[in-house]
Protein backbone atom coordinates (compact mmCIF):
# COMPACT_ATOMS: atom_id res chain seq x y z
CA UNK A 1 0.00 0.00 0.00
CA UNK A 2 1.26 3.47 -0.77
CA UNK A 3 0.42 6.71 -2.45
CA UNK A 4 2.16 5.86 -5.70
CA UNK A 5 -0.31 4.87 -8.41
CA UNK A 6 0.29 1.74 -10.44
CA UNK A 7 0.67 2.06 -14.21
CA UNK A 8 -2.82 0.65 -14.63
CA UNK A 9 -4.31 3.20 -12.21
CA UNK A 10 -2.44 6.04 -13.90
CA UNK A 11 -3.82 4.92 -17.26
CA UNK A 12 -7.36 4.79 -15.84
CA UNK A 13 -7.03 8.32 -14.43
CA UNK A 14 -5.73 9.49 -17.80
CA UNK A 15 -8.74 7.98 -19.58
CA UNK A 16 -11.19 9.58 -17.14
CA UNK A 17 -9.32 12.86 -17.69
CA UNK A 18 -9.66 12.49 -21.44
CA UNK A 19 -13.40 11.88 -21.16
CA UNK A 20 -13.86 14.92 -18.92
CA UNK A 21 -11.71 17.07 -21.22
CA UNK A 22 -13.69 15.86 -24.23
CA UNK A 23 -16.89 17.09 -22.60
CA UNK A 24 -15.37 20.57 -22.30
CA UNK A 25 -14.38 20.56 -25.95
CA UNK A 26 -17.82 19.36 -27.12
CA UNK A 27 -19.18 22.66 -25.81
CA UNK A 28 -17.26 24.64 -28.40
CA UNK A 29 -17.74 22.40 -31.44
CA UNK A 30 -20.48 24.09 -33.45
CA UNK A 31 -21.66 21.42 -35.90
CA UNK A 32 -22.73 17.79 -35.68
CA UNK A 33 -20.04 16.88 -38.18
CA UNK A 34 -17.24 18.44 -36.10
CA UNK A 35 -18.68 16.93 -32.94
CA UNK A 36 -18.88 13.48 -34.57
CA UNK A 37 -15.34 13.66 -35.97
CA UNK A 38 -13.97 14.68 -32.59
CA UNK A 39 -15.88 12.07 -30.56
CA UNK A 40 -14.93 9.22 -32.88
CA UNK A 41 -11.24 10.15 -32.96
CA UNK A 42 -11.23 10.72 -29.19
CA UNK A 43 -12.84 7.33 -28.52
CA UNK A 44 -10.46 5.65 -30.96
CA UNK A 45 -7.51 7.10 -29.02
CA UNK A 46 -8.50 5.38 -25.75
CA UNK A 47 -6.25 2.39 -24.95
CA UNK A 48 -8.05 -0.90 -25.65
CA UNK A 49 -10.36 0.51 -28.30
CA UNK A 50 -9.47 -0.67 -31.79
CA UNK A 51 -12.00 1.38 -33.65
CA UNK A 52 -15.03 3.50 -32.95
CA UNK A 53 -18.05 4.76 -34.81
CA UNK A 54 -20.82 7.19 -34.15
CA UNK A 55 -24.23 7.91 -35.64
CA UNK A 56 -25.94 11.11 -34.78
CA UNK A 57 -29.14 12.30 -36.38
CA UNK A 58 -28.26 12.19 -40.03
CA UNK A 59 -24.53 11.92 -39.58
CA UNK A 60 -22.40 8.81 -39.40
CA UNK A 61 -18.67 8.59 -38.83
CA UNK A 62 -16.26 5.73 -38.30
CA UNK A 63 -12.68 5.74 -37.10
CA UNK A 64 -10.19 5.54 -39.98
CA UNK A 65 -8.74 2.28 -38.71
CA UNK A 66 -12.05 0.47 -39.07
CA UNK A 67 -12.79 -1.75 -42.05
CA UNK A 68 -16.47 -1.65 -41.23
CA UNK A 69 -18.81 0.76 -42.89
CA UNK A 70 -22.16 2.32 -42.07
CA UNK A 71 -22.77 3.55 -45.60
CA UNK A 72 -25.35 0.90 -46.48
CA UNK A 73 -27.00 0.73 -43.08
CA UNK A 74 -30.80 0.90 -43.59
CA UNK A 75 -31.26 1.92 -39.97
CA UNK A 76 -29.61 5.26 -40.61
CA UNK A 77 -32.85 6.34 -42.27
CA UNK A 78 -34.70 5.54 -39.03
CA UNK A 79 -32.19 7.57 -37.11
CA UNK A 80 -32.57 10.47 -39.48
CA UNK A 81 -36.33 10.22 -39.09
CA UNK A 82 -35.91 10.36 -35.30
CA UNK A 83 -37.33 6.88 -34.62
CA UNK A 84 -36.47 5.80 -31.10
CA UNK A 85 -36.31 2.08 -31.91
CA UNK A 86 -33.17 2.52 -33.94
CA UNK A 87 -31.05 -0.60 -34.02
CA UNK A 88 -27.34 -0.73 -34.76
CA UNK A 89 -26.08 -3.78 -36.65
CA UNK A 90 -22.76 -3.62 -34.82
CA UNK A 91 -24.48 -4.76 -31.62
CA UNK A 92 -24.72 -8.31 -33.06
CA UNK A 93 -21.01 -8.51 -33.83
CA UNK A 94 -18.57 -10.08 -31.43
CA UNK A 95 -16.29 -7.65 -29.62
CA UNK A 96 -18.47 -4.62 -30.35
CA UNK A 97 -20.19 -2.50 -27.77
CA UNK A 98 -23.08 -0.28 -28.81
CA UNK A 99 -24.04 2.52 -26.46
CA UNK A 100 -27.20 4.56 -26.90
CA UNK A 101 -26.42 8.00 -25.61
CA UNK A 102 -28.95 10.66 -24.65
CA UNK A 103 -28.00 14.13 -25.82
CA UNK A 104 -29.42 17.40 -27.09
CA UNK A 105 -30.00 15.55 -30.33
CA UNK A 106 -32.70 12.82 -30.52
CA UNK A 107 -30.33 9.84 -30.34
CA UNK A 108 -26.62 9.33 -30.33
CA UNK A 109 -25.13 5.88 -30.88
CA UNK A 110 -21.57 4.91 -30.27
CA UNK A 111 -20.10 1.58 -31.22
CA UNK A 112 -16.66 0.44 -30.35
CA UNK A 113 -14.73 -2.80 -30.35
CA UNK B 1 19.01 28.45 -21.40
CA UNK B 2 16.00 27.46 -19.27
CA UNK B 3 15.82 28.99 -15.81
CA UNK B 4 14.38 26.68 -13.19
CA UNK B 5 11.44 27.66 -10.97
CA UNK B 6 10.68 30.64 -13.14
CA UNK B 7 6.92 30.95 -12.86
CA UNK B 8 4.82 33.54 -14.65
CA UNK B 9 1.45 35.13 -13.96
CA UNK B 10 -1.04 34.51 -16.77
CA UNK B 11 -3.32 37.38 -15.77
CA UNK B 12 -6.66 35.54 -16.08
CA UNK B 13 -6.07 32.94 -13.37
CA UNK B 14 -4.51 33.19 -9.92
CA UNK B 15 -2.21 30.23 -10.47
CA UNK B 16 1.28 30.83 -11.81
CA UNK B 17 2.87 28.52 -14.36
CA UNK B 18 6.44 27.72 -15.42
CA UNK B 19 7.81 29.98 -18.14
CA UNK B 20 7.61 28.13 -21.43
CA UNK B 21 4.17 26.63 -20.78
CA UNK B 22 2.50 25.76 -24.09
CA UNK B 23 -1.26 26.23 -23.92
CA UNK B 24 -4.11 25.92 -26.40
CA UNK B 25 -7.27 27.95 -26.28
CA UNK B 26 -10.06 26.36 -28.31
CA UNK B 27 -12.96 28.76 -28.61
CA UNK B 28 -16.14 29.13 -30.61
CA UNK B 29 -17.80 32.29 -31.85
CA UNK B 30 -17.87 33.76 -28.36
CA UNK B 31 -15.13 36.29 -29.01
CA UNK B 32 -15.66 38.00 -25.66
CA UNK B 33 -14.22 35.07 -23.66
CA UNK B 34 -11.22 34.80 -25.99
CA UNK B 35 -10.57 38.55 -25.90
CA UNK B 36 -10.84 38.60 -22.13
CA UNK B 37 -8.29 35.78 -21.72
CA UNK B 38 -5.82 37.16 -24.25
CA UNK B 39 -5.93 40.81 -23.19
CA UNK B 40 -5.43 39.83 -19.52
CA UNK B 41 -2.58 37.49 -20.52
CA UNK B 42 -0.85 40.19 -22.58
CA UNK B 43 -1.41 42.88 -19.94
CA UNK B 44 0.01 40.61 -17.20
CA UNK B 45 3.14 40.09 -19.30
CA UNK B 46 3.63 43.82 -19.80
CA UNK B 47 3.07 44.55 -16.11
CA UNK B 48 5.60 41.85 -15.18
CA UNK B 49 8.22 43.46 -17.42
CA UNK B 50 8.20 40.67 -20.01
CA UNK B 51 8.56 40.97 -23.77
CA UNK B 52 5.24 40.10 -25.40
CA UNK B 53 4.56 39.13 -29.01
CA UNK B 54 1.07 38.76 -30.50
CA UNK B 55 0.06 37.49 -33.91
CA UNK B 56 -3.46 38.74 -34.53
CA UNK B 57 -6.01 37.90 -37.18
CA UNK B 58 -9.60 38.71 -36.16
CA UNK B 59 -8.56 42.27 -35.36
CA UNK B 60 -5.85 44.45 -36.91
CA UNK B 61 -2.81 45.20 -34.73
CA UNK B 62 -4.16 48.72 -34.14
CA UNK B 63 -7.61 47.41 -33.12
CA UNK B 64 -6.02 44.82 -30.83
CA UNK B 65 -3.96 47.52 -29.07
CA UNK B 66 -7.07 49.67 -28.71
CA UNK B 67 -8.86 46.77 -26.95
CA UNK B 68 -5.82 46.13 -24.79
CA UNK B 69 -5.46 49.76 -23.73
CA UNK B 70 -9.10 50.14 -22.65
CA UNK B 71 -9.05 51.00 -18.94
CA UNK B 72 -5.26 50.91 -18.74
CA UNK B 73 -3.05 53.75 -17.46
CA UNK B 74 -0.68 55.91 -19.48
CA UNK B 75 2.20 54.21 -17.63
CA UNK B 76 0.98 50.87 -18.95
CA UNK B 77 0.76 52.28 -22.49
CA UNK B 78 4.30 53.63 -22.26
CA UNK B 79 5.57 50.23 -21.09
CA UNK B 80 3.66 48.54 -23.90
CA UNK B 81 5.36 50.77 -26.47
CA UNK B 82 8.66 49.10 -25.54
CA UNK B 83 7.57 45.62 -24.57
CA UNK B 84 4.69 44.75 -26.88
CA UNK B 85 5.11 43.60 -30.44
CA UNK B 86 1.83 43.08 -32.34
CA UNK B 87 1.79 41.90 -35.91
CA UNK B 88 -0.62 40.20 -38.26
CA UNK B 89 -0.77 36.41 -38.50
CA UNK B 90 0.62 36.73 -42.03
CA UNK B 91 3.65 38.68 -40.80
CA UNK B 92 4.12 36.21 -37.97
CA UNK B 93 3.54 32.85 -39.64
CA UNK B 94 3.88 33.16 -43.40
CA UNK B 95 5.59 36.46 -44.25
CA UNK B 96 6.64 35.17 -47.69
CA UNK B 97 3.24 33.65 -48.42
CA UNK B 98 4.29 30.15 -47.32
CA UNK B 99 4.37 28.63 -43.83
CA UNK B 100 7.53 26.78 -42.88
CA UNK B 101 7.42 25.25 -39.40
CA UNK B 102 11.18 24.92 -39.04
CA UNK B 103 11.76 28.53 -40.11
CA UNK B 104 9.10 29.70 -37.69
CA UNK B 105 10.76 27.89 -34.80
CA UNK B 106 14.11 29.35 -35.86
CA UNK B 107 12.63 32.86 -35.89
CA UNK B 108 11.10 32.27 -32.45
CA UNK B 109 14.49 31.16 -31.18
CA UNK B 110 16.13 34.32 -32.56
CA UNK B 111 13.37 36.43 -31.02
CA UNK B 112 13.79 34.71 -27.65
CA UNK B 113 17.59 35.10 -27.63
CA UNK B 114 17.34 38.78 -28.64
CA UNK B 115 14.83 39.44 -25.84
CA UNK B 116 17.09 37.77 -23.28
CA UNK B 117 20.06 39.78 -24.58
CA UNK B 118 17.98 42.92 -24.13
CA UNK B 119 17.54 41.97 -20.47
CA UNK B 120 13.98 40.67 -20.41
CA UNK B 121 13.45 38.10 -17.67
CA UNK B 122 10.71 36.31 -19.56
CA UNK B 123 9.10 36.26 -22.96
CA UNK B 124 5.51 35.37 -23.84
CA UNK B 125 3.47 35.22 -26.98
CA UNK B 126 0.13 34.35 -28.45
CA UNK B 127 -1.12 33.63 -31.92
CA UNK B 128 -4.45 33.23 -33.67
CA UNK B 129 -4.24 30.14 -35.84
CA UNK B 130 -7.20 30.52 -38.18
CA UNK B 131 -4.86 31.39 -41.06
CA UNK B 132 -4.14 27.64 -41.22
CA UNK B 133 -7.62 27.00 -42.64
CA UNK B 134 -7.07 29.31 -45.64
CA UNK B 135 -5.04 26.92 -47.81
CA UNK B 136 -1.83 28.84 -47.20
CA UNK B 137 1.05 26.80 -48.71
CA UNK B 138 2.75 24.85 -45.94
CA UNK B 139 -0.22 25.10 -43.57
CA UNK B 140 -0.46 21.29 -43.48
CA UNK B 141 2.73 21.44 -41.35
CA UNK B 142 0.79 23.12 -38.55
CA UNK B 143 0.30 20.10 -36.27
CA UNK B 144 3.90 18.94 -36.71
CA UNK B 145 5.10 22.49 -36.01
CA UNK B 146 3.03 22.62 -32.81
CA UNK B 147 4.45 19.25 -31.70
CA UNK B 148 8.06 20.32 -32.39
CA UNK B 149 7.43 23.59 -30.57
CA UNK B 150 7.35 21.61 -27.31
CA UNK B 151 10.98 20.55 -27.80
CA UNK B 152 11.93 24.15 -28.57
CA UNK B 153 10.10 25.49 -25.49
CA UNK B 154 11.96 23.04 -23.27
CA UNK B 155 15.16 24.87 -24.24
CA UNK B 156 13.83 28.40 -24.81
CA UNK B 157 10.95 28.82 -22.35
CA UNK B 158 8.77 31.23 -24.27
CA UNK B 159 5.30 31.03 -22.73
CA UNK B 160 2.63 30.79 -25.40
CA UNK B 161 -1.10 30.51 -25.97
CA UNK B 162 -2.21 29.21 -29.36
CA UNK B 163 -5.75 30.27 -30.23
CA UNK B 164 -7.94 27.95 -32.31
CA UNK B 165 -11.40 28.84 -33.55
CA UNK B 166 -13.42 25.61 -33.31
CA UNK B 167 -15.73 26.82 -36.08
CA UNK B 168 -12.94 26.57 -38.62
CA UNK B 169 -11.22 23.26 -37.84
CA UNK B 170 -12.65 19.77 -38.28
CA UNK B 171 -13.14 17.56 -35.22
CA UNK B 172 -10.19 15.25 -35.97
CA UNK B 173 -7.85 18.26 -36.27
CA UNK B 174 -9.16 19.62 -32.96
CA UNK B 175 -8.15 16.33 -31.32
CA UNK B 176 -4.68 16.56 -32.89
CA UNK B 177 -4.39 20.14 -31.63
CA UNK B 178 -5.09 18.83 -28.13
CA UNK B 179 -2.47 16.10 -28.52
CA UNK B 180 0.32 18.65 -29.06
CA UNK B 181 -0.45 21.13 -26.26
CA UNK B 182 0.50 20.07 -22.71
CA UNK B 183 -1.96 22.52 -21.20
CA UNK B 184 -5.39 23.74 -22.24
CA UNK B 185 -7.76 26.50 -21.23
CA UNK B 186 -11.17 25.26 -20.06
CA UNK B 187 -13.75 27.79 -18.93
CA UNK B 188 -11.06 30.39 -18.29
CA UNK B 189 -8.79 28.08 -16.29
CA UNK B 190 -5.52 26.48 -17.35
CA UNK B 191 -5.62 22.73 -16.85
CA UNK B 192 -3.30 19.88 -17.67
CA UNK B 193 -4.33 18.38 -20.99
CA UNK B 194 -4.94 14.62 -20.68
CA UNK B 195 -4.72 14.22 -24.47
CA UNK B 196 -1.16 15.54 -24.67
CA UNK B 197 1.40 13.20 -26.21
CA UNK B 198 5.14 14.04 -26.01
CA UNK B 199 6.45 15.20 -29.42
CA UNK B 200 8.66 12.21 -30.20
CA UNK B 201 5.83 9.69 -29.78
CA UNK B 202 3.21 11.95 -31.33
CA UNK B 203 5.26 12.66 -34.45
CA UNK B 204 6.04 8.98 -34.95
CA UNK B 205 2.32 8.04 -34.81
CA UNK B 206 1.20 11.11 -36.78
CA UNK B 207 3.65 10.58 -39.62
CA UNK B 208 2.83 6.86 -39.76
CA UNK B 209 -0.88 7.64 -39.99
CA UNK B 210 -0.30 10.13 -42.81
CA UNK B 211 1.83 7.75 -44.90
Amino acid sequence: MGFRKSKNETEKVSIYGQILAAQSILYVLPTKQQLGEFVVEALGAIPGIKSAGLCIEGFSKLCKESNETCQDCPNLELLIAGKVDFFCGFSEKEGFLVIPYGSFFPTLWVSAN
Amino acid sequence: MRQQNDHVNMGFTEQTFPAGTHICLIYNNDESERESVITKYVAAGIKAGEKVACFVDALSPAEFKEKLFENESSIFKAKADDQLCVMTAKEGYFPDGKFDGQLKIKSLQEFYVTCKDEGYTNVRGSGEMMWATRDIPGSTQLIEYEARLNDFLAVCPLTCICQYNANLFDGATILNILKVHPMMIVHGQIVQNPYYIPPEKFLKDYQAARN
